[in-house]
């Protein structure tokens, strides 16, 4: 939000109301989010307030805040610039304020304007003689002390009033101390002078009041503001109000800030460039050790490494943080793991984009790879034209205005209150953490996302037949050499191998496999007994060169058709479990196979019923068998005896 | 310049600030235009204008001469009475 000068503020208001005759008050808001900034003075936070009026008229789908404010002083002006405020925040304001010298009785009558109203927050706009805030000079400090205590419990009573008979969040001010002082210098550590007690009151007050309240912190507005010009008597006196015209719209930004945080609204996660905003240069132009961060960079190098400990205070708080840079990824991560200055460690970053690619793609996926809304993200970028670039592809993420100066970056983000809170819980310290841990979880799934192109990429294509003389010695290896992927541990020799060809009992298959990068040979063999309608897989093994290909899936299909082929109607395989060979433990069950009761301890046998649906097999694996393997099975005539 | 032409020019000059705070292009004002005349001249936007006459012809008003501009005329006395045009 630059500061447009005057004659381009009227053209820009006059856009706005142009949008508004056009009946688009989404566009109207959207050009006066670009216009308005807090700082603006009083007669233009009129003009917003009177727009922002139209245009909850044209807007009815923002969810409605209702407040009541309890004061004595003239808030007329100041809700209708609070108005505006909210309404950038996604909310339109209902308001009640009520009439002048009542807060008391409105709270203490159950049947009040107050709770007719029905009001979500009651904000109390009390000043320090609402709450007889005072001491005379030459009092003891017990005295001034008990003066706090009193108004600390007077407020703490009356929200406490409020909150039992109707549930509505209580925000309270606290006070602003006093510009002009009696005792001058001496004010400021004298027990009973009216700063003392207002910043003994101020200390005190969260402490006091019930839960579901909170403090709205006023006096570090005025502080910010400048309490000279904060206060302005001749307002007070002729129209009681709180506090100069031109300090409103601070006040009211701020004030829409922790209300939309207590709807769960202000952001959560910070995105950071690298180069320039991080430190000093550009780590792939100057080097490690050309960029500045640090004492050893110079006033840079110090102001980017405050800008580092205020993001790190961030993230200890609870928000996330990112890296979103134009970078390849070695140089980029230089600098955090051997640059002495840095501040930040890559561990502090729940997610990480060290790409050459569009930076609102960017900010797309860490969205999604942390799992939170683009309308949590607030993105930092030195580069105005990166900055303009992703306002425009995202405009749910904010994209605060940097200074050219790395000294005021501080200022520039803290300035814009994106991450407001009324508590700090220890889960939002912990989110951090758990940011990270779902960022892994996603990268895992991400990376499953992955293996399924990744797998179609490889162009896989299997072969599979009979054991016949030419692939009995290799065969037979895989059977003896294997051990993880081993369904029953048995081990044959040659002969054996060939007998169990010859038996006419058995079906003896190897399967081959090869994919764009080349041929894998033999990496399957299985031993499948037929027994009359039961069909047993005595032996399966496979190379683990080739585990989670989906190979186990092209396998268990082929024996699946073979044994139905061959007039069974059951299929009988067995988990014998060994030492080295857990990785298969769960593979029957995820075929689908029913767990049966078994006479013997060290087997586990598991049931496939051959008249259900046919395994699917894997999409991955082209089968360039040739149907006349199927045709080519021995007749299966004998039944044989079981394991 | 005479006091009758001051306070036409002064009327002239004030139109504008009139026009624009209360969002009206073909707003008149005259020497008797008052609250009674608009309906949005409540006290926040009498606080308004005069803010904003302060600001376009850098003066700054009293806390009674506030309370003392309740119409258009009354407004103007004031303005002469602070040395404006004398």
């Amino acid at each position: 939000m630059t500061a447009p000068r005057e004659p381009q503020r009227q053209k820009s208001l006059q856009s706005v109301r142009d949008a508004l005759r056009d009946d688009d008050g989404e566009r109207a808001l959207a050009l006066l989010r670009e216009l308005a900034a807090p700082t603006d003075p009083a007669v233009s936070q009129m003009r917003y307030a009177r727009l922002a009026k139209e245009i909850s008229q044209k807007l009815n789908a923002f969810p409605i805040v209702r407040i009541a404010f309890l004061g004595n002083a003239t808030l007329g002006h100041w809700v209708d610039c609070l108005r505006f405020w909210l309404l950038l925040e996604g909310f339109q304001l209902a308001d009640l304020v009520v009439p002048f010298g009542t807060w008391q009785q409105q709270v203490l009558d159950t049947d009040s304007d107050l709770y007719r109203f029905r009001p979500d927050v009651v904000w109390f706009f009390l000043s320090a003689e609402d709450l007889d805030l005072d001491a005379a000079p030459g009092v003891d400090s017990r005295v001034a002390s008990r003066v706090v205590e009193d108004a600390i419990a007077n407020v703490a009573t009356h929200v406490a009033m409020v909150t039992t008979k109707h549930p509505a969040l209580c925000l309270v001010n606290n006070l602003v101390p006093p510009s002009n002082r009696v005792l001058g210098n001496l004010a400021g550590s004298h027990a009973d002078s009216l700063s003392t007690l207002t910043l003994s009151f101020n200390l005190g007050l969260s402490r006091g009041l019930p839960a579901g309240a909170a403090v709205f912190d006023i006096a570090h507005l005025a502080a910010r503001y400048g309490l000279d010009r904060w206060e302005d008597a001749r307002l007070w006196h002729h129209s009681k109000h709180p506090f100069a015209l031109d300090a409103q719209g601070p006040v009211a930004f701020a004030g829409a800030r922790v209300l939309a945080a207590a709807r769960g609204c202000a952001r959560k996660c910070l995105i950071v460039d690298l180069d320039n905003t991080l430190w000093g240069g550009v780590v792939g132009d100057d080097g490690i050790e050309g960029i500045r961060i640090g004492p050893d960079g110079g006033a840079v190098g110090e102001a980017y490494a405050r800008f580092q400990v205020w993001i790190k205070a961030l993230a200890n708080r609870g928000i996330a943080l990112a890296i979103c840079s134009k970078n390849s990824e070695d140089l980029a991560r230089e600098p955090f793991q051997r640059k002495t200055g840095m501040v930040l460690k890559l561990e502090d970053f729940a997610a990480i984009r060290l790409n050459w690619e569009n930076k609102a793609d960017n900010i797309r996926a860490i969205a999604r790879e942390l799992n939170i809304g683009l309308d949590s993200i607030v993105f930092v970028d030195d580069n105005p034209a990166e900055r303009a670039l992703v306002r425009a592809e995202l405009p749910m993420v904010a994209v605060p205005e940097l200074p050219p100066d790395p000294s005021d970056f501080v200022a520039a983000l803290a300035s814009g209150m994106w991450f407001e809170a009324l508590a700090l819980t220890t889960e939002d310290r912990a989110r951090v953490r758990s940011y990270r841990d779902n960022a892994a979880r996603a990268q895992a799934q991400s990376v499953a996302t992955d293996l399924e192109s990744y797998l179609s990429s490889l162009q896989m294509e299997a072969k599979w037949g009979a054991v016949d003389p030419a692939t009995l010695a290799r065969a037979t290896q895989l059977i003896n050499k294997t051990n993880q992927f081993h369904l029953t541990n048995k081990r044959y020799t040659e002969a054996q191998m060939q007998s169990l060809v010859e038996s006419g009992q058995s079906w003896v298959g190897q399967f081959t496999l090869a994919d764009r990068f080349g041929e894998h040979g033999i990496i399957a063999v299985v031993v499948l007994r037929i027994d009359g309608t039961q069909a047993v897989i005595d032996t399966w093994v496979m190379s683990c060169r080739v585990f989670t290909r989906g190979m186990e899936d092209f396998v268990f299909r082929i024996i699946w058709r073979i044994a139905k082929q061959s007039g069974c109607t059951g299929l009988l395989g067995s988990y014998v479990r060994s030492a080295k060979n857990a990785v298969v433990a769960g593979l029957y069950q995820r075929l689908g196979g029913a767990k049966i009761e078994s006479a013997t301890n060290d087997a586990e046998p598991w049931w496939f019923d051959l008249a259900g649906a046919e395994p699917a097999g894997t999409p991955h694996i082209a089968d360039i068998s040739g149907s006349d393997q199927m045709q080519d099975l021995p007749a299966f005539s004998v039944p044989v005896k079981c394991l | 310049m005479t006091g009758d032409n001051w306070r036409i020019q002064m009327l002239s000059e004030l139109q504008p600030i009139f026009r624009e705070l209360f969002c009206d292009e073909r707003l008149v004002i005259s020497e008797t235009t008052s609250p009674a005349d608009l309906e949005e001249w409540d006290s926040m936007a009498h606080v308004n204008l005069l803010t904003e006459v302060e600001r376009r012809f850098g003066v700054r008003f009293t806390a009674e001469e506030m309370g003392d501009t309740t119409n258009v005329s009354a407004l103007l006395d004031v303005l002469r009475r602070k040395g404006l045009g004398a």
